[in-house]
């Protein structure tokens, strides 16, 4: 019996297999940024900003009895962001935010250069920070169209308890939430695009199953229990399908969970080691990994458009002889890995599709994760998080002294 | 990247069910065989696997009611996600072979454990055989 035959058997999974082809077909669909429901940002043509290398904003001031507060953080936080001057005297500005604050619950009006509104927005979350930090990233995404990071969240796993579990935190490395409190260990993690959902790898029958929890009420299903391996979730940009590993078949693969119809398709065809599987944020190609003996390459698959028809994949060349945990950026331009030269753990991006490659970290930097802005990368270097900023090539750690980090995984 | 579906390529055996296999996670399980060794990125098996396993499959072969699990380790300086899946490879290639030998399909589940856990269980290449 061939694998595909015995994959119909055993599941009646939908099942498209993969055929080899000659080169990486060029992305032509991009699918720019995470859009924010009821927020509109400006285009080119309409912003102030554009004609300046960075927006200049002022802050009136706030009302109400935590007014002065709400400010003050506000004002922190759209430092911290650098997509900002933050104007705090009269001068000339491109927007100008109005607000008022009562009891903690914040609203906030961002006006233009000419006085028009775009956008008037009130936040009743239970906390001060909370309402700033969302009101933050509207603001981040009405001026500059990329989401911001007050409101966006990494997850990771540590040993700290003595058992691998996973952990969620924000992009300062702060609000630490054990997720997991599993007998044996829950391991890979990743977080679905709103933030909502964690998927992860879960040992607690004693064989890797797939999970996926709700953040928020703690709410748990089990996504995969197959025989072998079932490993290494991977979500979509819509938060619909999870890519993963399982093995049932015989080899181990990458399939395509839908998460809503409950059925799988394989996208690879395997005689190595498949795994990490990536999306691109178009949500038709993966980036994947397989070692077939000689090290770990990097892979591209090309989901197919129409059920039952092949996927397509060729190898992407990195130019290092064993690259593994690949991960596409947000605009879908570059792709981050861990490479290894000579026994040494290195974290290097490479443009897609073509390109050379750049490291970013060595030192035995690992499992890298972009910011949802694309403007940093998160990974773990000796059993700490860092996150480091590409452009200017500084980093710093967000998270250290808590167990052994590993597998961090950035908000989409 | 070879075709597992291609003429020349062997059969694959899938996995059946593993309802009532014991995982060493959970359960104080002998080992049923001596260690199978690896190094580095090496999934295919050598000759010395290939003996050892001609003789399990004989020994096994005379008593299919017994059942076993294969659990593949690596060490911990490996990127875990890389890890799970080498050591399952590994696992389902030992499993592989001894269906080939004659062994029941039925009797053999895999585990593949990467660095996982370290601290607790074996931390280099290699792969070991419980009986259930």
């Amino acid at each position: 019996m061939t694998c595909r035959a015995m994959f119909f058997v055993l599941l009646g999974f939908t099942a498209a297999y993969a055929t080899v082809s000659r080169g990486a077909e060029p992305v032509k669909e991009i699918a720019w940024w995470r859009k924010i429901p009821l927020i509109r940002h400006l285009s080119s043509g309409e912003s102030a900003a554009s004609k300046t290398s960075m927006p200049r904003l002022r802050l009136a001031v706030f009302s109400g009895g935590t007014g002065a507060s709400a400010r003050a953080v506000l004002q922190e936080e759209l430092l911290n962001s650098r997509e900002f001057f933050v104007a705090t005297h009269d001068e000339a500005v491109d927007f100008t935010l109005e607000g008022s604050s009562i009891g903690g619950r914040v609203s906030g009006r961002l006006l233009d250069q000419k006085g028009r509104q775009l956008f008037e927005r009130s936040y009743a979350a239970p906390g001060l920070d909370e309402n700033i930090k969302a009101l933050t990233d509207d603001i981040i995404y009405t001026i500059t169209g990329k989401p911001g990071l007050a409101t966006s969240r990494m997850v990771f796993v540590s040993d700290k308890s003595g058992r691998k579990q996973v952990y969620v935190c924000n992009s300062d490395g702060k609000e630490v939430q054990q997720l997991t409190h599993d007998r044996l260990a829950a391991v890979a993690p990743t977080i679905s695009p709103d933030a909502s959902m964690v998927a992860f790898t879960s040992y607690r029958s004693g064989f890797p199953t797939v999970h996926l929890m709700d953040i928020h009420s703690g709410w748990e299903r089990e996504i995969s229990d197959t025989p072998g391996s079932s490993a290494g979730p991977a979500f979509s940009p819509d938060g619909s399908r999870l890519a993963l590993v399982m093995s049932f078949i015989g080899n181990p693969e990458i399939f395509v969970s839908d998460l809503n119809a409950n059925t799988a398709a394989c996208i690879s065809d395997s005689f190595g080691a498949p795994g990490s599987p990536s999306w691109h944020p178009d949500g038709r190609h993966i980036a994947f990994s397989n070692d077939d003996g000689q090290g770990s390459s990097l892979y591209i698959v090309k989901m197919p458009d129409k059920e039952g028809q092949p996927a397509h994949f060729s190898r992407w060349r990195t130019g290092y002889s064993h690259s593994t945990d690949p991960e596409w950026s947000p605009d879908g331009r570059q792709v981050a890995f861990t490479a290894r030269i000579g026994n040494q753990w290195i974290v290097a991006i490479k443009t897609y599709p073509n390109g050379t490659s750049r490291i970013i970290q060595r030192g035995g930097a690992m499992h890298p994760s972009w910011s949802p802005n694309g403007r940093y990368l998160c990974y773990t270097q000796h059993g700490e998080l860092f996150v480091h900023e590409i452009t200017t090539g500084s980093r710093r750690s967000v998270l250290k002294n808590f167990g052994r980090i590993t597998e961090p995984r950035w908000m989409r | 990247m070879s075709s597992s579906c291609s003429e020349d390529a062997s059969i694959v055996y899938a996995l059946g069910s593993r309802e009532g296999f014991r995982s060493p996670l959970n359960s104080s399980l002998h080992l049923a065989s001596p260690a199978f060794e690896f190094t580095g990125s090496q999934i295919h098996l050598s000759d010395e696997h290939d003996r050892e396993l001609v003789k399990l499959a004989t020994e096994w072969k005379k008593n299919e009611s017994n059942r076993y699990l294969i659990a593949g380790y690596t060490p911990p300086d490996l990127p875990e996600d890389h890890a799970r899946t080498l050591s399952e490879r590994r696992t389902l290639g030992l499993r592989q072979r001894l269906i080939e030998l004659g062994v029941e399909r039925s009797q053999i589940q895999t585990l593949g454990l990467g660095n996982d856990f370290y601290q607790t269980s074996p931390a280099t290449h290699v792969v070991l055989i419980y009986r259930q």
